[in-house]
């Protein structure tokens, strides 16, 4: 019965957040004729696909209960990292490739810190977050400037801007990537069921044998794994490498992963959730701009979104549990 | 060693006291943010001139582009008891405490581009309108000789509400467009955050919405830079030789990175202007003859600065190296970075 009522509630989630969005749809192409094209929607798809792409595994991660804080600043090394590697000599292929072990190795500070010693999640993962991004500077201080962008290899800036066979920027393909791949775990594999288990009850989890520990340290790797990911491919596309980049980044994760209906407790959650509240987001960003909105009104649009949604899913929830 | 140690104090944020020498003078410098190369820059020449022309010694803390960590660096600087300040803060009422914080405690202070609303020290005025309204003619100038039937579309990225930015920057841009093109129209204006990646994904969204956007202004060079690989992303960001095609570009700052797209015929990207040498070396100036008693205090001052406006069409490959080796410590060659 639990279950079906976290099942029921996370639902409600889904076909309001659906709700919000075929709203939005229909809002902005009456107000801006420029809203139905496909430049737009691949402007908005690549606007949110870092955040889908983190988002992925960051889900999986909050539905045990924990959280990572570090992403943005894990994005901005690695692409600092990449960016610098890449103008001294080290082939692009190469490149990404120890990048993505040393993202992975960020992930694993914070897997040793929260997993197997137990340190809170906020204070672990702000930890690495400011370490990651003090190092992101020093690379850049070590290459001469502020940032990295001259000198870069051609092929370095083609990895991010060449679309797949011509058609779809690689990004997307990445995005689309990552949530098949999440949606697969969450639903057939023993790590989703296992992680599921884990914010649900870790106790029970870890009496039922569950290796908890390992779960969540895999998970932290996995998203240090996808934000390096990202920051490459955000440089590439740019680029430009600069190690303020991704500066709030987390909370933008946080939101899409809240919003689609996962708790901050652990337990409840999906991916396809998330995915509907990366896009709430991004069309909301898009279409302020399109309607020009100014900034200050933005902002304040944002806090409402967020808020009204999680309002409208708790009242709903609520009766659902009634 | 002292360069390093400086360094070291700037990348770590820490405001750790050095032993002040009590017969040498020590000069504070906040910059407003050691995250963009200007900055950088300015915080070098400055501690360069102040050691060479005044056996001087500079403590650096970074302002973060916080107004709250600005003031409380300035109160570390008081506490510690350093001889000046120079400050660029970013917001005019702050600056006037930060000026009533360090007069009560007797120590000269001066300000650069944000001044006091209490106007009542020395302040370093680069003369940025100037280089901004003429940046916005020559911007015009060039894309109504290449595209007359095309009516000219403005579109901005500011850092969200800086007064001064609106006074220095945007206004006068704006003012230098409408004197070529009495006619053209600001069709968007956001907030780019000072940031590369930011100002692409605005960019982009803004240009989907008034694709006949043909001059963009980025109040700086990073700005500047997302909006012309935005420009790009869309099969934009284009120029025939320097002949504007889809659109020109301008920003502000003159950093090495602006420069090699400025001087590529083919990039979109033509105008910025700029000027951290003069800058740092007229607060080193101002602080030490405040210091040394030729230079009241308390009295407002306006000490002008060049802001040296660059174009692609109007200044030399050479004029352009000289203004990155003199302003950003720029030891490599131009040409062969637009070679390669």
């Amino acid at each position: 019965m639990k279950y079906l009522m976290h099942y029921l509630q996370t639902d409600m989630q889904k076909v309001i957040l659906m709700g919000i969005l075929a709203a939005l749809m229909i809002g902005l192409s009456i107000a801006s004729p420029n809203f139905l094209s496909i430049t737009n929607f691949t402007n908005v798809l690549l606007k949110v696909a870092i955040i889908v792409i983190i988002a992925s595994a960051a889900n999986l991660l909050m539905i045990t209960g924990n959280f990572d804080l570090s992403v943005g600043a894990v994005l901005a090394f690695s692409g600092i990292l990449h960016a610098y590697m890449s103008k001294h000599g080290v082939p692009v292929e190469l490149s990404i490739l120890i990048t993505l072990i040393v993202a992975m190795a960020w992930g694993g500070v914070n897997a040793l810190t929260v997993s197997v010693l137990g340190i809170n999640p906020v204070i672990a993962t702000v930890g690495t977050l400011f370490i990651a991004r003090g190092f992101a500077f020093l690379i850049a201080r070590w290459d001469g400037g502020a940032n990295i962008m001259m000198g870069l290899p051609r092929d370095f800036v083609d990895f991010g801007r060449d679309p797949v066979f011509g058609l779809v920027p690689l990004a997307i393909v990445v995005m689309v990537a990552a949530v098949a791949i999440f949606i697969f775990i969450e639903k057939r594999t023993a790590l989703g069921r296992k992680a599921y288990a884990i914010g649900a009850n870790l106790k029970s989890a870890k009496l039922s044998g569950i290796n908890t520990v390992g779960i969540v340290a895999l998970l932290y790797v996995l998203v240090g794994l996808f934000a390096g990911l990202s920051g490459v491919l955000q440089t590439s596309r740019v680029g430009l490498a600069s190690p303020t980049v991704g500066k709030g980044l987390e909370f933008d994760v946080i939101v899409a992963i809240i919003l689609g209906g996962t708790s901050m407790l652990g337990g409840v959650g999906s991916t396809f959730g998330m995915v509907l509240g990366a896009l709430v987001v991004g069309f909301t960003a898009n279409g302020m701009v399109l309607l020009g909105i100014p900034f200050y009104y933005q902002t304040i649009a944002y806090g409402v979104i967020l808020i009204g949604t999680l309002l409208l899913s708790q009242k709903f929830g609520t009766r659902a549990k009634a | 060693m002292k360069k390093l140690l400086t360094m070291a104090v700037v990348a770590t944020g820490l405001t750790v006291a050095p032993a002040l020498a009590e017969d040498k003078i020590v000069l504070g410098k906040i910059p407003y943010t050691l995250e963009h190369s200007y900055h950088q820059s300015i915080v070098e020449i400055f501690a360069d001139h102040a050691e060479k022309y005044y056996g001087a010694e500079t403590i650096v803390v970074d302002g973060q582009a916080n107004s709250d960590t600005t003031l409380t660096a300035v109160e570390n600087m008081i506490s510690q008891g350093v001889d000046a300040i120079a400050l660029h803060s970013p917001d005019i009422g702050m600056t006037a405490t930060a000026v009533a914080k360090a007069h009560a405690a007797g120590i000269p202070i001066t300000t650069t581009l944000i001044y006091p609303e209490s106007k009542n020290a020395p302040h370093i005025a680069p003369q940025e309108a100037l280089s901004s309204h003429r940046m916005g003619v020559v911007a015009t100038e060039q894309w109504i000789a290449a595209n007359p039937d095309k009516p000219v579309k403005v579109a901005i990225l500011d850092f969200g509400g800086f007064e001064q930015v609106v006074a220095l920057r945007t206004a006068p841009f704006v003012a230098g467009v409408k004197s070529i093109a009495p006619n053209a129209e600001v069709v968007a204006q956001q907030n780019g955050f000072g940031n590369t990646v930011k100002s692409m994904e605005i960019m982009l969204d803004i240009l989907q919405a008034n694709p006949d956007v043909n001059i963009i202004f980025g109040a700086n060079d990073d700005m500047a830079l997302g909006a012309l690989a935005a420009a790009e992303q869309l099969g934009r960001g284009q120029m025939d030789n320097g002949v504007p095609l889809t659109e020109v570009i301008a920003g502000v700052d003159g950093g090495e990175n602006a420069m090699i797209k400025i001087f590529d015929p083919s990039s979109s990207f033509k105008l910025t202007h700029g000027q951290v040498r003069d800058n740092a070396r007229a607060e080193v100036d101002t602080m030490v003859a405040m210091v040394r008693g030729e230079l009241p205090m308390d009295s407002w001052m306006e000490i002008p600065t060049l802001s040296q406006e660059i174009d692609y069409w109007n200044t030399s490959l050479a004029g352009a190296q000289r203004f990155l080796q003199e302003n950003f410590s720029f030891d490599g060659s131009l040409e062969e970075l637009l070679s390669n």
